[in-house]
């Protein structure tokens, strides 16, 4: 009885510790390719390899004359940061206003936000562009952060309108008879109470700002502007030579902030998805 | 009551955007050259400093390299600042496509064999004006020129002129123990050649399918063209003949099967014959430097085979990349004046080598051969050979090219699999290849 449980435990953990390999594979393979000499990388695709090198991470970093992968990490993290900020502050508001005041037309405007969500980006794409050029606004991280200063991001406005319609009204009503006003209960009541969501917010704003590739490429003309997805792409032409060994040097080091944050804070992911759904 | 407070806070919103919007024209107006570039050119357009935007894709070495030039054409025009805007492949032209929506676009643009699609959708400039005086092109391959002239206006400067050819792994002829052909081989040898060193080799194929510019070359050999003076100048029966031809060939083994075929990928470190599943593949030779350095076997270019019939190879110089003008550039003299500096200047496209293919200027072009390394002699000598050979014209893409070629590789997959017989997919592919050309060639009217 007692071995045959153990029996069966380790098979199951064998098994998921294989499936794992089998999921990581693409992963660990860029990882070792960054370390391979260039010409090696695609001749010989084996995970293993006789001859190491840090040539890679050498060339990579220093991209062209005296711009280097650092000035990517800072702009990116400039962005990433300004719309993680923007998006909590303003997606909060925005969605306090749905869930707790009452307004005309606020299920017009709810439909109207949400119809946002499923507008192709594709739609909106020239219009905005003429905007932020008319604006003077080109070539720098306006486009890409003030949007965020005005909670655009709708898909987070509904999340925290689920969460905040879970928060018993009870507690509002409390508030008010101890004379909170609109914006007290939001700062002293709501928010305190929404650290779940607050968190699965700004995650999701960080992945998703630190991995956007076309809104950045389109916004951001010179090289000293660029982020790091551009970056990674200036080392690719697909019809001519590409340095693949920069590429992957690079990209295992801009793996590094992105996996920090989200094994730092992947409970908290969970916890905010997870309670949005059950009260929602 | 509420709808004044609404109504106040639209106002500060906009007035917000406003402020916003000034704030940062003047913030900007050192880094974003763009519109201090307009304003001086508009107030005054005699020897000011001005702004050029050049925009290209490339890899890394492309941008080492055009930096570099760029940087020597300030230190001697000091009135002219240039703003370089390279990225990769990936995004470059729906960036541009935006840009060009919007009135934006750089000044200098890098264009691939689609240059006839931005030509006909009126965003370039015509460079007539400055041929012979700021732009000088009586060195130019003639076809090379022919290739950016449209409706008798010139367009573009070719940057680098390749050629396609056949990619050859000597190392793998060697291990199967098979003499390599001469340079003069037909197809009958070819269909010979692939299944001996498919059963010779243990699980490589003789040949990767040469698609569409294989297609191209096929039908120059039989003075037949893709797309010539406004018209396809094919049959149907020349698409069933092509596709029956690799059909046998894959039933001889010598082409590589459908599963490692359909897998294949066109970028070059990953391609079939860096990857030795194939030991021949169709490339442009301005790709060779990219496919050798991705490996350590032993390459070398072949002209196509030779149709026995005709006696013709069917090859033909092509431009690789242009450098063009944006229509309403400020600086259209200037932008010329750039251009011939990148194309003629000796110094200049020593800096540039082959990296987009050899020079299109032939002076500029010998002075490079006699001081070329190892992999660039090979691509010039292969250049030299084409040129001297070359019985063909250079055919230009034809409009819709994406979508054509997105076309014919549909249909070889169609083949593969065997979901229709060759006559029927190829009757098939002509016909909508007819209603894409009609559909593109009606756009522009």
């Amino acid at each position: 009885m007692d071995t045959s449980t153990k029996l069966s435990r380790t098979l199951t953990h064998v098994f998921i510790i294989l499936f794992g390999l089998i999921m990581l594979y693409p992963v660990l393979w860029m990882v070792s390719s960054s370390f391979k000499p260039e010409s090696l990388i695609f001749s010989t695709p084996s995970i293993f390899s006789d001859t190491w090198t840090l040539e890679n991470y050498k060339n990579g970093w220093q991209v062209v004359r005296d711009v280097t992968f650092g000035l990517f990490f800072k702009n990116s993290f400039l962005i990433s940061a300004i719309a993680v900020v923007a998006n909590l502050i303003t997606c909060s508001m925005a969605a306090y206003a749905f869930a707790r005041l009452r307004f005309p037309l606020k299920k017009l405007w709810f439909a109207c936000m949400l119809m946002t969500i499923m507008l192709p980006a594709h739609a909106t794409l020239i219009p905005q562009y003429t905007i932020f050029h008319e604006l003077g606004w080109i070539n720098s991280i306006l486009p890409l952060t003030v949007p965020k200063l005005l909670a655009t991001d709708a898909f987070f406005i509904f999340l925290m309108v689920q969460f905040f319609r879970g928060i018993p009204k009870e507690l509002d009503e409390s508030a008010i008879m101890d004379g909170c006003g609109i914006f007290q209960i939001y700062t002293k009541i709501i928010l305190p109470l929404s650290v779940p969501v607050l968190i699965t917010t700004s995650i999701f704003t960080f992945i998703w700002t630190w991995d956007d590739f076309f809104s950045q490429i389109l916004y951001l003309n010179t090289v000293d502007q660029f982020t790091v997805p551009l970056g990674l792409r200036l080392f690719l032409d697909s019809q001519g030579q590409s340095s693949w060994g920069s590429v992957f040097a690079m990209s295992v080091i801009s793996l590094v902030p992105i996996t920090t944050v989200f094994f730092i804070f992947q409970r908290y992911i969970v916890e905010g998805i997870a309670t949005t759904g059950i009260k929602g | 009551m509420r709808k004044t407070l609404l109504f106040v806070l639209m106002l500060l919103l906009t007035a917000f955007l406003v402020a916003c919007g000034s704030d940062s024209d003047d913030a900007a107006s050192d880094s974003n050259s763009e519109s201090s570039g307009k304003e001086t050119a508009s107030q005054d357009s005699s020897e000011d400093e001005i702004t050029l935007r050049v925009a290209w894709w490339g890899g890394q070495e492309r941008h080492d390299r055009t930096l570099q030039v760029i940087e020597m054409y300030e230190e001697q025009n000091p009135h002219v600042t240039i703003e370089p805007e390279y990225s990769g492949f990936d995004g470059y032209f729906d960036k541009l496509n935006t840009q060009l929506a919007a009135g934006n676009a750089p000044d200098v643009i890098q264009f691939g064999g689609n240059l006839n699609d931005f030509v006909l959708r009126d965003v370039i400039l015509p460079l007539d004006d400055f041929v012979g005086n700021e732009l000088d092109i009586s060195l130019h391959d003639e076809s090379m020129i022919d290739s950016a002239t449209f409706d008798e206006s010139f367009y573009g400067v070719t940057l680098g002129t390749t050629a396609w050819g056949v990619l050859i792994n000597k190392t793998l002829f060697e291990e199967a123990g098979i003499a390599m052909p001469s340079k003069e081989w037909t197809w009958e040898e070819f269909q010979e050649l692939t299944p001996q060193l498919t059963e010779n080799l243990d699980g490589t194929y003789g040949a990767g399918d040469f698609r569409e510019d294989g297609f191209g070359v096929f039908l120059a050999q039989r003075d037949k063209f893709t797309y010539k003076d406004g018209e396809v100048q094919f049959e149907p029966e020349d698409v069933k003949d092509w596709f029956n031809l690799w059909k046998d060939l894959r039933e001889s083994g010598g082409a590589a099967i459908p599963e490692v075929q359909v897998a294949a990928s066109q970028t070059p470190e990953q391609s079939l014959i860096v990857q030795r599943d194939v030991v021949m593949e169709s490339i442009a030779s301005n790709q060779y430097s990219a496919y050798t350095g991705a490996t350590e076997d032993e390459f070398e270019l072949y002209p196509f085979p030779y149709n026995s019939e005709t006696g013709k190879n069917g090859i033909s110089l092509r431009p690789s990349q242009y450098f063009a003008v944006y229509k309403d550039s400020p600086h259209a003299a200037e932008a010329a004046k750039f251009l011939d500096f990148f194309v003629n200047n000796t110094e200049a496209t020593e800096v540039l080598g082959n990296e987009r293919g050899a020079p299109v200027n032939s002076e500029v072009r010998d002075n490079l051969i006699a001081n070329a390394n190892e992999t660039d002699a090979a691509i010039y000598d292969y250049i030299s050979l084409i040129s001297e050979t070359s019985d063909a014209p250079f055919i230009p893409n034809m409009p819709g090219y994406n979508e054509n070629t997105q076309l014919f590789t549909e249909t070889s997959q169609i083949i593969y699999y065997d979901q229709k017989t060759v006559d029927q997919a190829a009757e098939d592919y002509y016909e909508e290849l007819l209603q894409n050309i009609e559909k593109y060639v009606n756009e522009e009217e």
